[in-house]
């Protein structure tokens, strides 16, 4: 079996008084496709807050291909390979589509201040090839003939999946979905899904992905997370989360 | 028409320098939303710099090399200090209230005009002749200076390159994308501190460069000198809509011109009233500034 792209072990943290996420853990191979999913509150946007930095864990750890990234900052985990989009979409609404992809590149850039300011040959080939590549990405996501519209003027959808191009443009060994179906109709959302598993098939990426569709979920998603107030209550297949009380006790309640 | 032509060279000369000085106020307020009192000590600085080093340089006799030597020596020195000041002044602010990094601007301006008076005190030095000024071109009523074409040509040379530097490049992208949003910017890869820190260095260069072209047409160099060069500046980028790169290069300029012909339509004593008026005028009909877009707040 090959080795754990990232594997997340007792990750805690809590604002105030609330333990918001404890003990969270999770274990994704290479190429995986997996769910997070849990009802309102549950803290499945603090792990992907957790993951990409924004916050800093209090204790536990997350280990991306080896290296223990707790305590990173924001940056520094995106360049290791953890890459994210927003439940409220993010995108740079001045920025056009393509520069929006640009900006995931950056940590690409070679070339030093100098060659910038002096406009050196490795400065005009690294930039162009940019282009080409983020080009690449929104023929993908399917947004090459809008690349030089402004971001802001794109419809919703099309929003979402720029910013699943932009994350892509950041090389991520593992790419967190933060409801990325959501505000979508019924058509789009099957649309979305397939792209997320093209892209998983494509880019060589593991998939974390946040959905309240159940459905959506069980349909594309190899295993599931589930998490509630903050705590992983299960763990497996579709089938297995369908089944379970616990799951079902957390959604439904008792009665 | 002479004399109309010589104010408009008279004031793309000065407006020149104001454009320099207003882009790095206002590419900081892009990049953070607030009011870096103490770029015009930068400035202030950076005349000192070029002093010194023209003062060394007294014995050789090339002029381009002096001038080039010196006009380096200055941006180098304003982007050191620029970077300290935001590493050691506004960096421990990041995450505190607008307010607060402003109130400590103002304290770096102070501090920075004290220590120029403790170090090289109060009066006014001259800066010395680096450059002979000579008439290109003369008409009856009209001049033109090598130093005025000089300071007009570098100026427009830099606001072109800062523009392409910040519309073209991946770096200028970046700092687009920290401008706009901060922490998704940090989010996908990007060194926002590092990102700041070398906004703020191009900044303090154009205000160095500035500090020389200035110093060689009006050569009186003191601790002070900033204090109205920046907040004319500092009004010029809010005229031109501050956070706007054209509209701090075209307030600069509009601001010049309008000194320049009230000194020689209206009064010489007037100049800075006429001149502030105007801009109050224009900020009454478009109170974002000529190029300022209206920014909604974030939630």
């Amino acid at each position: 079996m090959t080795p754990p792209v990232l594997e997340v072990q007792d990750l805690s943290i809590s604002f105030g008084g609330l333990k918001a996420v404890a003990g969270f853990g999770l274990t994704l191979r290479p190429g995986a496709l997996e769910g997070l999913i849990g009802p309102n509150g549950a803290g499945k946007t603090t792990v992907f807050n957790l993951l990409s930095g924004v916050y800093t864990a209090d204790s536990g750890r997350f280990v991306l291909d080896g290296a223990d990234l707790r305590g990173f900052s924001a940056y520094r985990i995106s360049h290791a390979g953890i890459a994210r989009t927003f439940q409220n979409i993010r995108v740079f609404s001045h920025l056009t589509v393509l520069e929006n992809v640009l900006v995931g590149f950056h940590q690409s850039i070679r070339y030093g201040y100098w060659d910038a300011f002096l406009l050196t040959g490795r400065f005009r080939n690294d930039e162009a090839a940019m282009e080409q590549q983020a080009l690449a990405l929104l023929e993908r996501v399917g947004l090459a003939s809008r690349a030089g519209d402004n971001a802001r003027d794109l419809p919703y959808g099309d929003q979402r999946r720029l910013e699943i191009a932009r994350a892509l443009a950041t090389h991520p060994k593992v790419l967190l979905l933060d409801e990325p179906a959501a505000g979508l109709n019924t058509v789009e959302k099957e649309q979305l899904m397939g792209l997320i598993a093209k892209i998983r098939d494509e880019f060589k990426v593991a998939i974390l992905v946040i959905e309240h569709d159940m459905k959506l979920v069980m349909g594309i998603c190899e295993r599931i997370t589930v998490l509630d107030h903050g705590e992983v209550i299960a763990t497996g297949t579709p089938k297995e989360i369908q089944s379970n009380p616990k799951v079902i006790e957390a959604y439904l309640g008792v009665s | 028409m002479q004399a109309f032509i010589q104010n408009l060279i008279n004031g793309l000369a000065l407006g020149g320098v104001y454009a320099l000085v207003a882009l790095g106020y206002t590419m900081v307020y892009g990049i953070l939303q607030f009011i870096n009192f103490a770029h015009s000590e930068i400035f202030m600085l950076g005349a000192f710099a070029g002093l010194f080093v023209a003062v060394a340089l007294q014995d050789v006799g090339s002029t381009p090399v002096v001038v080039t030597a010196v006009v380096f020596a200055s941006m180098a020195a304003c982007m050191a200090v620029g970077a300290l000041v935001e590493r050691l002044a506004y960096r421990p602010l990041r995450s505190a209230p607008r307010l607060n990094v402003l109130i400590t601007a103002v304290g770096v301006s102070l501090l920075l005009q004290n220590a120029a008076q403790i170090l090289w005190g109060a009066t006014p030095r001259v800066f010395p002749t680096i450059l002979e000024t000579q008439p290109l071109w003369q008409g009856t009523e009209l001049v033109l200076t090598n130093v005025q074409l000089i300071v007009i040509v570098v100026s427009a040379v830099l606001v072109f390159g800062l523009s392409i530097l910040v519309n073209r490049t991946k770096l200028g992208m970046a700092m687009r994308a920290v401008s706009f949003d901060f922490d998704v910017s940090s989010l996908m890869g990007i060194p926002t501190d590092r990102i700041i820190v070398f906004t703020f260095m191009i900044g303090c260069s154009l205000a160095g460069c500035a500090s020389i072209l200035y110093g060689i047409s009006y050569p009186k160099i003191e601790p002070m000198m900033g204090v109205v060069i920046g907040m004319k500046a500092f009004v010029a980028a809010v005229f031109g809509g501050i956070g706007s790169l054209t509209g701090a290069a075209v307030g600069g300029l509009v601001l010049g011109l309008s000194e320049s012909f009230t000194i020689y339509y209206v009064s010489s004593t007037f100049r800075d009233a006429i001149a502030f008026a105007i801009l109050i005028l224009v900020l009454l009909l478009r109170p974002s500034g000529l190029f300022g877009v209206v920014r909604k707040e974030k939630v």
